[in-house]
């Protein structure tokens, strides 16, 4: 499902007055830092200076500067780092790491040594952070594309709160769909498949990317409610376990983090009217995609995230724009099994008039937009999900994971409110005046 | 006035017209760190020539030019790499509560599919208000190409799925 094929709305026709309200409306007179004009002159100062040190030799500008005690970069207020344009200052370093990489690693295949760790997108500290896969029980090398496990980054440590908060801010009117977000952080990286049961699992499938609950790993299953943090909006009501397999630069062996991950829940698709979906059944588990397709599958894809919703079968370089990876889940439930083998039978996909007689129950249509940082395209065409098969073009095993850990009573709200009643709650609110709080 | 004195007017100007021009760069670059960022580098540009700027028909037009193009050269990616936690849209949302309604939410979204180019359109022409020629003064192209600019922008935002049917309406260029 495009956007582009996705049902229009009946029309608000009040043409352009409309889209100016609304933009108004989306973005308010904001406050600035009170020493806006400090901070603008040091940067004009900057930039004298750096011209000046460009033109090197000019005597009666270096005195001039000298008098100037430079700052050692306008940092605070909002946390703001503002740097000299391009072209007028050197290159910005590459970061260096901050401290020991996560976990200790041997360096396997061909991997380059002594490269730093790739940009973490957390503090780096905190129970989600552990599991390299070094922490796994298995012997040799885990399956799937060659990492350096030293290398995976550190995630978010997640929150222990339960993160619900009051508000006075309304769903908006759906246009027959409705839609619930959650936007999470990168939890952590193994190899485990943690929905193998008791014992079982430790190393045995290619690296993973998990998001949610922090506590997702080889000897943890579930119930998912009961323990660990979380890594999304409202803390401890979403212990769920959102998994995909790892991005791998290639060149370096670094798995690559998402910047965070967008999970949706709608409904009004497929033919599933949306006043006909049951809530998801707690302790329900499931995947989707097709770790064995050879090209573009059907309900995953890369695209760019603020791109024009083009779909590709391979990562994409989106200029500055994150580069996104979608799987949507099937919404259709066999009403009986929670779980199956392969985690796949017991639910089908919406056929365009509803939900198969096999597969009679819908429930909410569950999809992640996992966002990567922007990279070039000769970043991109260095990367693997670590599923990759070779010879087979990049990206194209995508697939996903998940296991229910949402609060049953948070569950039942944004069910009933905003997906049942057909209407857009964004990422916070469960249209009950209740809304999620989170850091992400 | 000491050399690092802001020149005549420019603080005054700074004072009054900062909030339009950071809610322009909030809609364009879609958090509010990189926001300030791109306000703080387009008026860092116009200080030095800002006697000149000042003696023009429209002082803050040319600031939103300098802010626009500034925005769309990339040079903000520069500063980007620098924040330590990457961001996405309603990321720098987290403090401000009223700030979380769902519409906005879907707005800010919204804009962020767009390419920069039509979101440039799309801000000028329908945030900031202006004129089809004051919109292609701006980003220095021609009328018909932020014509064409704005209906694509306009298809886009019409069949977004977060978009709720309010703004979904006849969007004339």
């Amino acid at each position: 499902m495009t956007a582009s094929d996705r049902p229009a709305g009946p029309g608000g026709a009040d043409g352009d007055d409309g889209l100016r309200d609304l933009l108004r409306s989306a973005y308010p007179d904001l406050p600035g830092p009170a020493d806006r004009l400090e901070r603008v002159g040091r940067l004009v100062r900057r930039r004298r200076r750096t011209r000046a040190a460009a033109a090197a030799g000019t005597l009666l500008v270096a005195a001039a500067l000298a008098a100037v005690a430079l700052p050692g970069g306008p940092r605070g207020g909002l946390g703001v780092v503002v740097q000299p344009p391009a072209g007028s200052s050197a290159p910005t370093p590459p970061p260096v790491p901050s401290g020991p990489a996560p976990s200790a690693g041997t360096t396997r295949g061909t991997v380059t040594a002594a490269l730093p760790p790739a940009a973490s997108t957390g503090p780096g500290t905190g129970p989600g952070t552990t599991p390299g896969p070094a922490a796994s029980a298995a012997a040799g090398p885990p399956p799937g594309v060659p990492f350096v496990p030293g290398l995976v980054p550190a995630g978010s440590p997640g929150s222990g709160l339960r993160r619900v908060v009051p508000t006075d801010q309304q769903p908006t009117a759906g246009d027959g769909t409705g839609i619930f977000r959650t936007v999470c952080a990168y939890s952590h990286m193994n190899t485990d498949d943690v929905l193998a049961g008791p014992g079982r699992g430790a190393g045995a499938v290619p690296l993973r990317t998990y998001w949610g609950n922090t506590s997702a790993r080889a000897g943890e299953t579930g119930p998912w409610t009961a323990t660990g943090r979380s890594t999304c909006r409202g803390g401890t009501v979403d212990r769920s376990v959102y998994w995909v397999p790892s991005l791998v630069d290639t060149s370096t062996g670094a798995p690559v983090a998402p910047q965070v991950v967008h999970v949706y829940l709608s409904t009004g698709y497929g033919g599933v009217r949306p006043g006909e979906v049951r809530g998801l059944p707690p302790g329900l588990r499931m995947a989707a995609g097709d770790p064995g397709a050879t090209g573009a599958q059907q309900h995953a894809w890369w695209t760019c995230w603020g791109g024009d919703g083009r779909r590709s079968a391979s990562p994409v370089s989106c200029g500055d724009a994150p580069v996104e990876l979608v799987v949507q889940f099937p919404q259709c439930w066999d009403g009986v099994r929670n779980d199956s083998p392969g985690h796949r039978a017991h639910l089908g996909y919406a056929t365009g008039t509803g939900c198969p007689a096999t597969r009679p129950v819908a429930l909410p249509e569950l999809s992640y937009h996992v966002l990567y940082p922007p990279t070039g395209p000769d970043g991109v065409r260095r990367w693997r999900l670590s599923t990759d098969v070779p010879g087979r073009p990049a990206g194209t095993s995508a697939q996903a994971g998940w296991a229910n850990g949402w609060d049953p009573g948070i569950a039942a709200a944004w069910t009933e409110h905003c997906l049942r009643a057909a209407v857009s709650c964004g990422s916070h609110l469960l249209g009950d005046g209740r809304a999620l709080e989170g850091d992400v | 006035m000491r050399r690092h004195d802001p020149p005549d007017g420019f603080a005054e100007f700074v004072t009054a017209r900062s909030g339009a021009l950071l809610r322009a760069a909030w809609a364009l670059t879609g958090d509010r760190t990189s926001a300030e960022d791109l306000l703080q580098t387009a008026l860092a540009e116009v200080w030095p020539k800002w006697a000149r700027i000042s003696a023009g028909q429209s002082p803050e037009a040319y600031v939103r030019r300098v802010l626009v193009s500034t925005f769309l050269s990339g040079r903000r990616r520069r500063w980007r790499g620098e924040v330590p936690s990457a961001q996405v849209p309603e990321t720098a949302e987290d403090t401000d509560l009223a700030g979380r309604s769902a519409a906005r939410d879907a707005v800010h979204r919204a804009l962020l599919r767009l390419s920069p180019q039509q979101r440039s359109v799309v801000v000028l022409r329908y945030l900031e208000d202006l004129s089809i020629d004051e919109t292609a003064r701006t980003l220095g192209c021609s009328t018909a190409t932020v014509k064409v600019q704005a209906g694509r922008a306009l298809a886009t935002l019409r069949s977004d799925p977060h978009l709720g049917p309010a703004p979904i309406g006849r969007w004339d260029v």
